[in-house]
């Protein structure tokens, strides 16, 4: 019995020890640390090239080669391309962006039909968008409705896609989402992100993961320990400790 | 309020001090931590007469005839998993099953005993138990007074999958059905995953399964053969694994990717990060290229607002900035000099020298690239001699003096100092030099470091932080490598560093 008694009095003890040892670290520690911490140049000017390549900001990554010395890692003119066809699907010449994305490599969408069916679905709202109704609807038959037969998940988009040539004001109908430029550049980002894969490049630059590691590392921190924050990335300035 | 204060002591960190530690860190490799790894077995520490180990310490063999019980061959590595990592992992391959095939492959702590614990390896099971059980029980009456508590925690010890019946056994227990047997011909790994705190094995490069660690501290990679005939030969990553090891590494950091994409970040902050960037270091003919390209792309309000307060700083004298980079970017160090010396001569003012010593021996070691040798000696003489006395800076400068008693500088203990990107490293001390010339500077801390700088800092310290308070175990955070793993999975030609 007795021996019992006094286990349950230590764990109690743990229990209580381990809620109140949230470490505190002063600004003080934490800028030492901060400062030993290292960083190399090059590194972070790699960080700043991967995010020019990915984001397209050719001329850019072009001209920080030169200033920084850095080496994009890839063939700049590859760059040139897949924002042609970017810029083609944000300006609605879809039929135009297929075209260059096959120039670039016929594979890309003969093994991605999603992103094949996706732009076709945004020729279709470009379509109906010009009010070129009767073109629409005879694309929607000889092109859209065989890949939704082909894949039972594009079905359903296709209905509601197909459902602007249902009302005459398309702009205020339930499905008018679809004409916002926002879907323009939901398919854009698609291709693009299509391209980069097809030449083994990430589809996403990695310093918005860095930045969402970040915050995450913080959050997690905080659950152990007290210490300065950066609240604001675009500042970057420390806050103190709230004890 | 406190704020003030900690800048005021910033302020007082030396510029021109804090520069030469960044070019320090160029003659220490990069990757941060370097951790031993296991590469041999150990044949000091290990239950000798039973087995042979060959010259290598990379094969054993069973050689004892007699079959019994306790004459188990356990042999560990020579050195614990490291443990500051995602992953640690190693192979083995059956050679020969033997008599039996009870060959097994796990990880042992440093308590454990090869002659007395036997990691549950006896196939005459419930004889042994009773023995060891007595034996934790009695040993640690002594030791400690709880003796329940004690008495587990000192049995867990050990984890180990067994090639005769595919169990696996954790301590001195008895086993629990778990994968797979294994035998000849048959390649067999095991694996610490610091990240879930797992152990997981495999079988022929796929993964078997997984269980809780239970042990705390280092972890020995350890094998046992126990029947007549049986060989092994054990790779501890010198031979490719026949498990795809990168792969399983990439799939546990998109698990952690993952995790933290659901945290959302301010609209443009990534925009808003390079384009301090590019400002910060100068960097002006790519900061107009950047800015016509995003009008086109970023929602002109931000652009607007982002345009506003908090910037003044670091657009301070960026053509002067660019300028100077650029010439000591193309090793044009002397015109990089007369530049400084119109336009902000304060900098060269005497009392401040000796900021410029990285400046100073950098344009030394240019002369060294171009092979200007005698030209080099000489001002080197000169220029050199100046800072040979100046506590703070004697290896360096010591460093840019060896230079010139080679005749193949490149490859000397110095050489690091002739490297492209140490042009880079003379242009940011030099320009955070000129930043701090802004009458309006008030942070000494904002003109040495970007945002994106201080940011990734943080970063790093954070998951330093984290790790220290989960027993110092797991991967910490290093931007270079962060930089070289890809996840874009397998394509042909995807990224190869690691």
């Amino acid at each position: 019995m007795m021996s019992l008694f006094w286990i349950v009095i230590r764990q109690l003890e743990e229990i209580e020890a381990m809620a109140a040892s949230k470490k505190v670290i002063t600004r003080a520690e934490w800028e030492k640390k901060l400062n030993d911490v290292k960083i190399r140049k090059e590194d972070m000017n790699r960080l700043v090239m991967n995010f020019l390549v990915t984001e397209g900001y050719v001329d850019a990554a072009e001209k920080f080669q030169m200033e920084s010395g850095t080496d994009p890692g890839i063939d700049l003119a590859t760059i040139t391309d897949r924002m042609a066809v970017k810029k083609a699907v944000q300006c609605g010449n879809v039929e135009d962006a297929i075209e260059k994305v096959n120039d670039l490599n016929p594979e890309i969408l003969d093994t991605n039909p999603q992103l094949f069916f996706h732009l076709q679905q945004q020729r279709f709202i470009e379509l109906i968008r010009n009010g070129k109704v009767e073109e629409a609807l005879e694309f929607a038959q000889e092109e859209l409705a065989p890949r939704g037969e082909e894949n039972q998940s594009f079905l359903e988009e296709l209905e509601r896609t197909v459902a602007l040539l249902a009302f005459e004001d398309v702009s205020n109908c339930p499905v008018g989402g679809l004409l916002d430029i926002s879907q323009r550049l939901k398919t854009a980002s698609e291709v693009n992100a299509a391209i980069l894969t097809s030449q083994s490049r990430e589809k996403d630059p990695k310093l918005p993961n860095l930045l969402k590691m970040l915050l995450w590392a913080q959050n997690q921190l905080d659950e152990r320990a007290a210490y300065p924050r950066i609240k604001d990335l675009s500042t970057a300035m420390l806050e103190d400790p709230a004890i | 309020m406190a704020y003030e204060d900690s800048n005021s002591k910033n302020g007082n960190q030396d510029p021109g001090l804090y520069f030469i530690d960044v070019a320090r860190q160029y003659s220490s490799p990069v990757g941060g931590e370097t951790e031993l790894e296991p590469t041999e077995l150990n044949t000091v520490k290990c239950s000798g007469g039973f087995l042979v180990v060959s010259s290598d310490k990379l094969r054993v063999k069973y050689t004892n005839v007699n079959h019994h019980g306790h004459n188990v061959g356990v042999i560990q590595a020579d050195r614990p998993a490291p443990e500051k990592r995602l992953v640690y992992y190693f192979e083995i391959y059956v050679k020969n099953a033997g008599a039996k095939g009870q060959i097994a492959i796990g990880f042992t702590n440093h308590s454990f005993n090869m002659r007395r614990q036997p990691w549950g390896f006896y196939t005459v099971k419930m004889f042994f138990e009773s023995i060891i059980t007595t034996k934790c029980l009695i040993g640690n009456v002594g030791l400690r007074s709880s003796t329940l508590f004690a008495s587990f925690e000192w049995e867990a010890n050990s984890c180990g999958y067994h090639g005769d019946d595919g169990n696996l056994y954790r301590g001195s227990g008895t086993g629990e059905a778990f994968g797979p047997a294994f035998t000849t011909n048959d390649t067999v790994g095991a694996g610490i995953n610091y990240a879930s705190q797992e152990f997981f094995f495999t079988k022929n490069g796929a993964v078997v399964g997984a269980v809780y660690k239970d042990i705390k501290g280092l972890l020995i990679p350890t094998v046992a053969v126990h029947s007549q005939n049986e060989e092994i030969e054990v790779n501890f990553g010198k031979k490719s694994f026949a498990f795809d090891l990168k792969e399983y590494e990439r799939q546990e950091v998109m698990k952690q990717q993952m995790a933290a994409d659901k945290i959302s970040l301010p609209p443009i902050v990534s925009y808003e990060l390079v384009r301090s960037y590019l400002l910060h270091n100068g960097y002006e003919e790519t900061l107009k290229a950047f800015d016509v390209a995003s009008k086109n792309t970023i929602p002109s309000i931000y652009i607007a607002q982002e345009n506003g307060f908090g910037e003044q700083h670091i657009a301070y004298a960026l053509a002067q900035r660019k300028a100077v980079r650029q010439l000591i970017r193309n090793g044009e160090i002397d015109s990089a000099l007369s530049k400084l010396h119109e336009w902000y001569p304060q900098i060269v003012q005497v009392n401040t020298i000796y900021r410029m010593v990285p400046v100073f021996s950098r344009v030394f070691y240019l002369i060294c690239t171009a092979g200007a040798l005698e030209e080099a000696v000489h001002y080197g003489r000169i220029e050199l001699a100046k800072f040979f006395k100046l506590p703070g800076f004697d290896d360096l400068v010591r460093d840019c003096a060896a230079l010139l008693a080679y005749e193949q500088p490149h490859q000397c203990s110095a050489g690091y100092l002739l490297e492209e990107s140490q042009r880079e490293i003379v242009a940011d001390a030099v320009n955070g030099m000129i930043l701090l010339t802004d009458p309006n500077v008030k942070d000494a801390q904002s003109c040495l470091r970007s945002h994106l700088e201080r940011l990734l800092r943080q970063l790093t310290v954070c998951c330093l932080e984290r790790r220290s308070l989960n027993g110092d175990q797991g991967e910490g955070f290093h931007l270079h490598r962060a930089l070289n793993t890809s996840t874009a999975g397998r394509g042909p030609s995807a990224n190869t560093l690691v």
